[in-house]
């Protein structure tokens, strides 16, 4: 239950702050601005998750990275869509959604390797273990 | 008997009537000549043959490279969850992904 309460926090954050950034990007004009805040918090609060020893401190933690996508997301795809020629603006989106695809690939077996040198000291036996 | 004429071009309905048609014409001749500007321009070789023109340009390239980091960084912690929860006193059974 309490799992559930964490990611619906989580994730219902991050859908009404899409609607309210892109509301917000649309007015102010500064979609670059809001896409580097958007990052830069979900970078930034994702370093404090190895410090947390409490539920409200994950609760903390999670929702705020979820915030920065939730800022981030709609000013990012009207950057692209306002910095491509409409004949290649799926292209463009093709791209980026691969790219990001790729970062979900990249994430786990860089996760592996860091664990294997940092944590196992290269010992194949213990890692397979892990595996 | 006698006719009223109108004091001023302006109080004269046909005056009006001339040059609403006129400028209405005047607006579809600057249309038109748009068009034939800009079907011009694509027929020049300088449009077709921009190099740049299907390319993805530099901050988009930028913004995917971006993305990569931050959804690989993302990826990385997700392995380690089921321990974080559980050294925060919570029982972890399954937490999904984005």
């Amino acid at each position: 239950m309490i799992l559930g309460v964490i990611e619906g926090v989580a994730e219902t954050t991050a859908a009404i702050l899409k609607l309210f950034s892109g509301i917000i990007s649309d007015k102010l004009r500064k979609r670059k601005l809001l896409v580097l805040i958007g990052y830069s918090i979900s970078s930034m609060i994702r370093t404090f998750t190895g410090l947390v020893s409490g539920a409200w401190q994950i609760v903390f933690v999670r929702m705020l990275d979820r915030v920065g996508k939730g800022i981030r997301s709609a000013p990012r795809d009207a950057l692209i869509a306002s910095s491509v020629d409409e004949s290649i603006r799926g292209k463009a989106y093709g791209f980026h959604r691969s790219m990001d695809h790729a970062g979900a690939v990249v994430g786990p077996f860089l996760a592996l390797f860091t664990l294997i040198i940092l944590v196992l000291g290269f010992n194949m036996k213990d890692t397979l273990l892990v595996l | 008997m006698l006719k009223s004429t109108p004091q001023s071009p302006f109080q004269d309905p046909n005056f009006w009537v001339f040059h609403v048609k006129h400028s209405l014409n005047h607006s579809k001749a600057i249309l038109v000549l748009t068009k034939d500007m800009e079907n011009e321009f694509r027929s020049t070789e300088a449009y077709r043959g921009n190099p740049d023109k299907g390319k993805i340009p530099h901050n988009v390239i930028v913004l995917g490279i971006v993305s990569l980091f931050t959804d690989a960084a993302s990826e990385m912690i997700y392995p380690a969850y089921p321990h974080i929860y559980r050294c925060a006193g919570i029982w972890y059974s399954d937490t999904g992904s984005d």
